[in-house]
């Protein structure tokens, strides 16, 4: 290790390989993006889904938005968009989470195994055509 | 057979190492998250002891300090639960940057945003297989973005220790080996 501790000792800060990790980690993440993002709809409404089972859909209809409660986890709907309002979970990440609106979106709460999602659908192409 | 000794500086030494990183560690997680939308990010200015370790002393001992960290700052700082995700996500990070180290193409700042990159992945794949379902997965581009640049600013900061620090303060001398470290 000593050899490499001078290599290191003696490295520059910048070398032209560098370019070439951070080309690579950008393409994976583009197309990560790419995969994720792109079919992106009109919030539709709300999925909940709990030790990754499908419990609940609310629809945003703009008909009164219940406060929903699993596993510790209270989610609180709004027109268009959800955030998780109180959780028994230590880190309180999903209660730090701002409120998801667009369709793709989700609040994640991994220790109590909770997952909010914005799942998206047609609305967009109905308000159109009632336009 | 040989037998291979311990040299007791490399013990104290590792020991510092391992104490400095549970302290940044903790600081850190006393902070507010710095992105809203991205609870979990954080600078991970613990990775500079990590990543130093990893230079100079090699990839156990760095699995070491790894170890140490994750297992500590899970118990005094998160839940039982964060241990994995950061043995996860630091397991694979450290496994990329010795890649990148052996290779000897990269300079240290770019072995270091690699394996912030890397990071993320590792976390939430641990995620992923708790929650029963990818939708951490989600989280992952923004997370990795958000890795990379903090990997980045932390291979700098290593990047300038190990060009300052003399040779001596981190020499350990081996009775069964003539140059080790």
């Amino acid at each position: 290790m000593k050899k490499d501790f001078r290599y290191y000792k003696e490295s520059k800060p910048f070398r032209l390989w560098d370019l070439a990790v951070v080309g690579v980690i950008l393409i994976m993440v583009v197309a990560l993006l790419l995969v994720l993002f792109l079919p992106r709809q009109e919030a539709a409404g709300v999925k909940i889904y709990y030790k990754g089972e499908l419990v609940r859909t609310v629809a945003f209809d703009g008909s009164a938005y219940p406060v929903l409660k699993y596993n510790g986890v209270t989610i609180v709907i709004e027109e268009g968009k959800a955030y998780v309002y109180e959780s028994t979970c230590k880190n309180q990440y999903c209660v730090k989470h701002a409120p998801i609106s667009k369709s793709g979106e989700s609040i994640v709460c991994l220790p109590n195994q909770v997952v909010v999602k914005i799942y998206g659908g047609e609305k967009s192409e109905v308000d159109e055509v009632t336009k | 057979m040989n037998k291979r000794s311990f040299p007791v500086k490399k013990l104290a030494v590792l020991g510092v190492l391992s104490a400095m990183c549970i302290m940044i560690g903790y600081l850190e997680s006393l902070m507010p998250p710095i992105f809203p939308f991205l609870p979990f990010a954080k600078l991970g200015f613990g990775n500079i002891v990590v990543l130093f370790t990893l230079i100079i002393y090699g990839i156990g001992e760095g699995f070491l300090v790894l170890g140490i960290k994750c297992l500590v700052l899970g118990l005094i700082a998160g839940n039982p639960m964060m241990i994995l995700y950061s043995l996860g996500g630091g397991l694979l990070s450290l496994g990329v940057e010795f890649l990148l180290l052996r290779l000897k193409a990269n300079s240290i700042p770019a072995v270091s945003c690699a394996g912030g990159a890397a990071h993320g992945l590792g976390q939430i794949a641990v995620g992923s297989a708790f929650a029963g379902s990818g939708a951490p997965f989600y989280y992952l581009p923004h997370l990795s973005i958000f890795g990379s640049i903090a990997g980045i600013v932390t291979g700098i900061i290593v990047f300038f220790i190990i060009k300052k620090l003399p040779e001596k303060v981190v020499y350990i001398q081996d009775k069964n080996e003539n140059n080790a470290y």
